[in-house]
């Protein structure tokens, strides 16, 4: 018990009390009683109280004493032993009882600031080196101690070196704390606990809240991005709440989820990390096998450890982060116009009419060719850009973030409200978020601490429309006559389109997700002895999702109408997972002993509804009266689970028990070693049990003796490291047999009567177990010259088995496929991380962060024993997900009109290679693998500047060597029904080898050859963020009443170079996981204007 | 501190206690096999679900291609999607994307049949009573029969499966064809055995069922296939008893007209109709309706059709394209041609049309003008005739005139004209499009691509029209509720004679049972005369080939022909003699007559050498 901190919180709280003077008048007669049984006789009689610790006072050493109208003094030198303990009184009747060694001399005021930027640190400890007496700095960074001469002071404070003074006679102390570049002494988020990064021997890898805060994302697991070397991050769409495609090492799982997971303060969340980064105190990945193996069968794909801000003992703080942002498409499409739609048209009237030398003026479109519709917007002139009318001027960005923290030495907390509010460029696309973080810790006693975080959100996220571009630029949205928008575009001859402005009336098409999820934890931690601590908790966590779709009858045009039509899904999940922790730490002389080990036990439940409707009596009522619909009124859900393949179950329940435990050992802050493993026992199989383990090594090599002499070198660890961790990619359910889930009919009767069939069409499965991915790796991390340079190396090789396939059964077995344990992949990578501190001056710091990485995954074994499995594109020796199709290799010329006969072509089509050298080409045998949306390597640069008051920061982020599969290429009609991005497509007078012909017999959706001019290498550099800011000084903030405020300006998104963004497309990382390019929603860029104030 | 760590303990240790309970799943959302079979709903359910493969068969491309398509009388049309499998090539392989659609749907089918009966035969677990028991497990006796005839006689002694599978099942055996016939007849005779004359026979609740008289008729049509493999007498008698029996029925009649037996107005309650599957315009899922149903054996490359969404669908197989013809438009009256199928010159030159009413019940011949006010081709126009006489003559002048006529007859070459740049004649002395017997066919007998418009122009199969959909045009209204006869009662005459043939018995053959048909089906009842202009003045000028010209003119395009042929030894003869393609007669050769199994089967079994592929594939 730290009483002389308990001393100055009296003093701050004013505990008044009756002055009693030190020769109040005692009358006790104590016999045979403890000690403690003395001094509570004492306070019982007076006002006096006492403050001691029982590390060095025997409270149960029985006591005799007799007094008569005895002064205090003299009880108490009756009742102390004389030599070993001492006492004083202070002037709130307080009487403070301390070891003898403790001679109190003087008390000593201090001032401890910023070793760079002199800015006094609030709520640093500070105390007295070998003793449990401290205090912590106030919020002008001021202290005061009683200590002895002689004694040193321990100055600590996270982020900061810490720093040893020794007290001499002097009265006051400045102190300056360097900001801590060395980061040995940081401590590291791990399975179930916290580790020394020093002490680590797995990979891990750590991002502190100073490089989360400034995320501005839905999401903020963006802060990972380019900063984690092995984690693969694309930001898959513009659209306002879309996530991100998350691989870290590669993918391993064929038909399972490659997705790390996400635990947040200890328990699993989804991957929507819906939290604001301003709440969020460390992001930790677990990387390999030794650190994700306590997390059992769960762990294979990696774990993302996210902490929130707690409170701290201090003065209350208020602060407050708002930022708008100002967001326009990131690159433009060169979607065809009305010269480019003109220009095709007359090569089309070429090649109807055979004859190229036709000049334009000797072309009339207006006799062949265009439809009645384009003739019209031919003749008046139209260039109608369909891409810009279905956008807005920009989009925009906003995030307001209140947070109220601070606590006493027995109860903290830190409170937060949050409103984020994305609104996209794509009309009627936007989300909007309110939350509300409130995380309360106390201790009730010296040995039981309870505390509780909670985390309410509530989101409403409407969807727009994607952006069409087929639309032709002759055409308008509107109809000549009356100027009334048309419903569908439709060029008479041509396809009709339903025109895109119908549904920018936000009345006319609602797409809405409603979202509130509440994330609760409350626990219950005793300390049982020194080093041994019980941690207990319990999470709550429910999350209510309804989406609703509506589309209004329209009645504005002569040809079709569109009926209205309503669905609503409504989905809610609740789950509880209740941990118990032990945790064992202690140093016993060399050796360090730390144990943890607990169990958890978890229950998820969802339920899934869904109804929909069409022709709706009762107009304009959204999705809220779908009994009033008169047609197709049904409660089949038609969406599919991406896990199962099936429809959504509208009920799945699943539980999980768990135990696990970790050893770690340490022998001279040298040798290290960690041992893990994991009990897991699942609902979802029939063989419910299954056990990882882990092991890893590491050597402090710079810690021997024969390495002190080469100071340069200030640490050297390397660290080896195996374990078996899993993947729960079994969907639920998956273990039973069934009758199929869509019903079969057959009618009988006249007239007919449907009886619903149903039959096998699952077999039960009970062999069904968890996949498998055993890691080693190897690291090394090192420190040159005082750890301005640090950084490490992480080489690894995982071999994934047990991998859950679908096995086609054979058909006479009349049940289709089932899942089983079967296939096999291997990857091996290497990721290095390098820190340098460039220049640490008082004024001026530069620091640069580098991550690269470069992971090679590929199939082993598939089912069967087969080399390529062409219906899942799967094949042993590439990649998990891959392009496989025929290579084009260019256009065929007109001198080479014979051997394109060969294989049914005409100068101007595509020409792929003969890959079987047959001499004809064909779908069927001349595919081959073309390549893979995995990058061969991904690097990311963070350099950050600080002058003064100014901050800068660059942040470059490079992804190299994948294959992208650009959608904007499909946007092709050969045959010009529809428009399309300009290119260069052949003719007999322009023989390019980029585009094909034009060709009235195809249409885009009926030409399977057309997708190779899709394959397109999508690498690219980008500068990703660009951040200046500035802290205005504290002599004239402080003025207002605010101790701190930082104003910047950033730039997201703004550089991006690459051969696909120079091609005319959109951002090059807007793919889905597979790859696909997306267009409809182009990802942003953005500008933003932001300031952080603390009061 | 031992208290604190014995507390521990305890808590440590609470998250076990009653694990494996809280470990136990609770499948809430589906159910399970077999227990939902074992209330009444859910068994008839199953039951359903054995009715519900016949549905990939009958009524469906994928069965005319295996059954009609690819014999004597057709070949494939200009849209079919796998032309290829009908020139008999190494590309007819087990490979086939269709006849792993056929084979997977089958033996679904069979195991619906024995998880039921397999159940219905446990008195413990019938969730029905006694009578309901007998009734339902002869239905699905009867399917499983029919299905293991369709199997056996497609692909040969594949998998006899008679035990349902719930498990994970992955290897196969061979079963003789003589196991599949015994089992056959078994369920046959049960099926004879326990259903009685009024089972199933109510029309409101039951039409579509099996009936004690579908029993025996497909029994009759057993026997003759098993007599005809063995020529064991017992069969052949056996065959014309259950005829006969069937054909005693009051139930059944001939129609005087050929074509009232097509007319959509008779379909539901048709006096030749024995056994059917029944068919409606209502959507329903029917089979296939997931694209992973069959899409996991067949390559990607593969053109996968499956069983679209419930109806019949030979309408749209059978229909040849009238609408490319100048003053046609589709229309549902006409319907949505999908040519997949072309008649043979065989085919066509069976009948004797003068005599005969089939030839004009079975074929449509003329097509209506519907659309003249679009006709903007005129007489002259440029591109379109080279004879100067014709100037100024217009085509067609209202709709309903004739437009299009096809004919078996031989129109004077002089009276027709072709117009540049297409394929269409021109009869310009009965002013209609024409397309005659010496343009269908080639010297050799084979379909002349050319003039038939590359397949696209045939004669149309009109016992499959179907004239009361919604649209001529949209995916739901490809749905045809014609309902798909498997048996008629013609055929029970055909075995009845053709049994009494082969018993020697050709008075009764001739007496009994071909004359009474032919009556029915000659112009003017002059039944003697047709079958003498056929050269079958008594029983004694009976031969095999005259009941297999006979059968293909009375039950053409109805999904048998495969069957008889491959029974009478005749199908590599024919197919060399008369196939469409010369491609085909070509490479036809005996291995042909046995289907390949598919690969899809071999890939998945992990007893490969038990499971040899049919010989030549």
């Amino acid at each position: 018990m730290k009483f002389t901190i308990l001393l100055t919180l009296f003093a701050t709280l004013n505990v008044s009390a009756v002055l009693y003077s030190q020769d109040a008048r005692l009358n006790l007669s104590i016999q045979d009683k403890t000690l403690r049984e003395a001094l509570k006789m004492i306070e019982g009689q007076s006002y006096y109280r006492f403050f001691f610790s029982d590390d060095y006072l025997d409270l149960g050493k029985k006591v005799t004493v007799y007094a008569q109208n005895k002064g205090i003094n003299e009880v108490l030198s009756n009742l102390l032993e004389q030599g070993t303990v001492t006492y004083k009184m202070l002037d709130n009747n307080v009487i403070v009882i301390t070891p003898v060694a403790e001679k109190q001399t003087n008390t000593i005021t201090g001032t401890v600031t910023d070793g760079t930027s002199s800015e006094p640190l609030i709520g640093v400890n500070v105390i007295v080196k070998g003793t449990t007496r401290g205090v912590v700095t106030d919020a002008n960074g001021k202290f005061s101690l009683d200590v002895s001469s002689g004694e040193t002071l321990v100055v600590s404070y996270i982020g900061y070196l810490s720093e040893e003074v020794v007290v001499s006679d002097q009265n006051a102390l400045n102190i300056r704390l360097m900001p801590d570049i060395k980061k040995l002494d940081e401590v590291v988020v791990v399975g179930y606990g916290t580790m020394k990064k020093k002490d680590l021997t797995g990979a891990v890898a750590s991002i502190k809240s100073s490089d989360i805060v400034g995320t501005k994302s839905s999401n903020a697991i963006e802060a990972l991005q380019g900063k984690v070397a092995g984690l693969d991050m694309t930001q898959s769409s513009g659209q306002a709440g879309a996530g991100f495609n998350i691989l870290l090492r590669g993918a391993r799982s064929l038909s399972g989820s490659n997705d790390p997971i996400y635990i947040v303060d200890g328990v699993e969340y989804g991957s929507n990390i819906n939290i604001n980064p301003n709440d969020i105190a460390s992001m930790d990945v677990l990387k390999d096998a030794s650190t994700t193996a306590i997390y059992g069968s769960k762990g294979a794909n990696g774990v993302i450890l996210i902490t929130t801000k707690r409170g701290v003992q201090g003065k209350m703080s208020v602060s407050f982060d708002t930022y708008y942002g100002y967001t326009t498409p990131l690159g433009k499409l060169n979607n065809g116009n009305r010269e480019y739609f003109l220009k095709e048209s007359r090569d089309m009237y070429r090649l109807n009419n055979n004859n190229w030398t036709l000049t334009d003026d000797q072309i009339d479109l207006n006799t062949a060719i265009l439809s009645n519709l384009e003739k019209v917007g031919y003749n008046n002139g139209t260039d109608y850009d369909w891409v810009k009318a279905q956008m807005l001027d920009h989009g925009s960005q906003q995030n307001y973030h209140l947070t109220i923290s601070g606590g006493t030495e027995k109860t903290q907390y830190n409170v937060s409200l949050d409103h984020f509010v994305q609104d996209n460029y794509i009309p009627n696309d936007y989300l909007k978020r309110y939350s509300i973080m409130t995380n309360m810790d106390a201790k009730l006693s010296k040995v039981v601490e309870t505390g509780n975080s909670t985390l309410v959100t509530f989101s409403k996220n409407r969807k727009g429309n994607g952006l069409q571009y087929s639309i032709n630029p002759l055409c308008v949205p509107y109809d000549t006559a009356g100027g009334v928008k048309k419903l569908y575009i439709n060029p008479d001859d041509r396809v009709p389109f339903t025109n895109p402005l119908i549904d920018l009336d936000p009345n006319n098409t609602i797409n809405e997700v409603f979202n509130t999820s509440i994330f609760s934890t409350f626990y219950l931690q005793l300390n049982l002895l020194k080093g041994l601590t019980f941690k207990s908790s319990i999470n709550l966590n429910m999350a209510f999702n309804r989406q609703g779709n509506y589309q209004r009858e329209l009645k504005t045009d002569t040809i079709v109408n569109r009926v209205s039509s309503g669905s609503l899904t409504a989905q809610n999940d609740y789950k509880y997972t209740l941990t118990n922790i032990l945790t064992y730490d202690r140093d016993l002389g060399k050796h360090h002993v730390q144990f943890t080990g607990g169990t958890e036990t978890m229950y998820a439940r969802r339920e899934r509804q869904y109804e929909s409707g069409n022709n709706l009596t009762l107009k304009d009522s959204w999705w809220y009266t779908l009994n009033s619909a008169t047609t197709n009124l049904t409660i089949t859900d038609p969406a599919i689970d991406p896990t199962t393949n099936q429809p959504y179950y509208p009920l799945t329940e699943e539980s999980m028990v768990s135990a696990f435990a970790r050893v770690n050992y340490g022998f001279s802050g040298k040798y290290l070693a960690s041992f893990t493993g994991r009990y897991d026992g699942s609902s979802r199989l029939k063989k419910k049990w299954d056990f990882f383990p882990s092991a890893s090594v590491a050597w402090r090599i710079s810690q021997e003796e024969f390495m002190k002499s080469i100071t340069a070198l200030s640490n050297l660890k390397i660290r080896l490291g195996y374990g078996i961790s899993g993947n729960q990619s079994a969907p639920i359910y998956s273990s039973w047999g069934g009758i199929n889930g869509t019903p079969l009919t057959y009618e009988f009767g006249q007239p007919e009567k449907v009886i619903l069939g149903y039959r096998n069409s699952k077999a039960q499965n009970d062999d069904l177990g968890w996949e498998k991915t055993a890691t080693t790796n190897l690291g090394l991390d090192f420190g040159l010259f005082a750890d301005r340079i640090n950084g490490s190396v992480e080489l690894y090789q995982s071999h994934t088995y047990d991998i859950l396939q679908s096995r086609t059964l054979p058909p006479t077995s009349a049940i289709a496929s089932v899942f089983q344990n079967i296939g096999e992949t291997k990857s091996k990578g290497i990721e290095v991380t390098l820190r340098t501190v460039n220049v640490a001056t008082k004024d001026f710091t530069w620091t640069t962060d580098f991550t690269f990485a470069s992971n090679n995954e590929k199939i082993t074994y598939l089912v069967g024993g087969v080399q390529k499995d062409e219906i899942n594109k799967w094949f042993v020796g590439s990649p998990l997900y891959v392009y496989y199709d025929m290579k084009k290799i260019g256009i065929w010329q007109t001198d080479e009109a014979a051997e394109a006969a060969k294989s049914g072509k005409t100068p101007g089509d595509i020409k792929f290679q003969d890959q079987n050298g047959n001499d004809t080409i064909r779908l069927a045998e001349d595919r081959i693998v073309l390549g893979s949306p995995r990058p061969k390597w991904t690097a990311g640069l963070n350099s950050t500047v600080t002058y003064k008051g100014f901050d800068f920061s660059v942040f470059v982020n490079a992804r190299i060597g994948q294959m992208i599969q650009d959608q904007a290429s499909a946007y092709w009609a050969p045959d010009l029904r529809e428009n399309s991005i300009i290119r260069d497509y052949w003719t007999p007078n322009n023989p390019t080898n980029e585009y094909p012909r034009l060709n009235p017999g195809l249409t885009q959706s009926g030409w399977s050859e057309g997708a190779a001019l899709q394959y397109i290498d999508g690498s690219f550099v980008k500068i990703k963020d660009i951040t200046l800011g500035y802290t205005i000084p504290k002599n004239i903030t402080k003025k207002v009443y605010i101790s701190s405020l930082r104003v910047y300006v950033n730039a997201k998104n703004y550089f991006v170079f690459g051969s696909y963004f120079a091609k005319g497309r959109y951002d090059p990382e807007g793919t889905d996981a597979k790859g696909k390019t997306n267009t409809g929603y182009p990802n942003p860029k953005m500008i933003t204007v932001g300031a952080n104030v603390t009061f | 501190m031992k208290t604190y760590k014995i507390i521990i303990l305890l808590i440590l240790t609470f998250g076990f206690f009653s694990c494996d309970k809280f470990l136990t799943e609770d499948f809430k959302s589906g159910a399970s096999v077999p227990s939902y079979y074992l209330n009444p709903d859910g068994m008839e359910g199953l039951i359903s679900g054995a009715y519900v493969s016949t549905k990939i068969w009958y009524g469906q491309e994928e069965g005319s291609d295996f059954s009609d398509c690819g014999t004597d009388i057709y070949d494939y049309g200009q849209q079919h999607p796998m032309q290829y499998q009908y020139f008999f090539t190494s590309d007819f392989n087990a490979a086939n994307s269709r006849l792993i659609v056929l084979w997977v749907e089958f033996y679904r089918g069979i195991n619906a049949c024995n998880t039921a009966i397999d159940i219905l035969s446990d008195p413990l677990r019938t969730p029905f009573n006694a009578a309901k028991t007998t009734k339902r497990l002869a239905e699905v006796r009867f399917l499983r029969a029919l299905y293991n005839w369709l199997i056996v006689e497609t692909w040969g002694g594949a998998t006899l499966n008679t035990k349902p599978i719930y498990d994970v099942v992955t290897t196969a055996q061979r079963s003789p064809v003589e196991d599949f016939y015994k089992l056959i007849f078994e369920d046959l005779n049960y099926a004879v055995d326990n259903l009685t004359a009024t089972d199933n026979t109510n029309v409101t609740n039951d039409y579509g069922r099996v009936t004690k008289n579908a029993a025996l008729g497909f029994r009759a049509r057993m026997n003759l296939t098993w007599a005809s493999y063995t020529n064991d007498n017992a069969y052949n008698t056996a065959a014309v008893n259950d005829a006969a029996a069937v054909i005693a029925s009051p139930k059944f009649k001939l129609y005087d007209k050929y074509s009232d037996v097509w007319l959509m107005a008779n379909n539901g309650n048709n006096t030749e109709n024995v056994w059917c599957i029944n068919y409606s315009y209502t959507q329903y899922a029917g089979l296939g309706t997931s694209p992973t149903d069959y899409s996991i054996y067949q390559r990607p490359t593969d053109k996968l059709w499956g069983a679209r969404e419930g109806g019949n669908h030979e309408h749209e197989n059978y229909g040849t394209q009238y609408d490319i013809i100048p003053g046609m438009a589709r229309d549902v009256a006409n319907g949505r041609p999908f040519r997949r199928y072309v008649p043979t010159k065989y085919l066509i030159d069976c009948f004797n049309e003068d005599v005969d009413q089939r030839f004009y019940g079975t074929f449509k011949t003329v097509w209506k003008a519907n659309n003249v006010a679009k006709l903007t081709l005129k007489w002259p126009q440029a591109g379109y005739h080279t004879a100067d006489t014709l100037t100024g003559k217009t085509i067609i002048r209202k709709n309903g005139d004739t437009c299009i006529f096809m004919t078996k007859k031989h129109i004077p070459d002089a009276n027709v004209t072709k117009a540049i740049n297409t394929n269409y004649y021109f009869n310009i002395v009965g002013n209609y499009w024409c397309l005659d017997y010496d343009n269908m066919f080639n010297p050799d007998g084979t379909i002349n691509n050319a003039q038939c418009f590359d397949r696209n122009l045939c004669l149309e199969l009109h016992k499959v029209y179907d004239d009361g959909r919604a649209a001529a045009n949209n995916l739901g209204s490809e749905r045809g509720a014609r309902d798909a006869y498997v048996m008629r009662i013609s055929e029970m005459y055909l075995i009845a004679a053709e049994a009494a043939w082969r018993l020697g018995n050709t008075t009764d053959a001739y007496n009994l049972y071909l004359l009474p048909l032919a009556k029915k089906r000659a112009t003017g009842a002059a039944g003697a005369a047709m079958l003498a202009s056929y050269g079958i003045n008594s029983g004694a000028d009976l031969t095999l080939n005259y009941f297999l010209d006979e059968r293909a003119r009375e039950l053409c395009g109805e999904q048998m022909r495969w069957f008889d042929l491959k029974r009478t030894g005749t199908t590599v003869d024919r197919m060399k003699k008369y196939a469409g393609n010369l491609q085909a007669r070509a490479n036809f050769d005996n291995h042909f007559v046995l289907r390949p199994i598919p690969q899809a089967e071999i890939d998945a079994i992990t007893n490969k050498a038990d499971y040899p592929q049919n010989p030549g594939y």
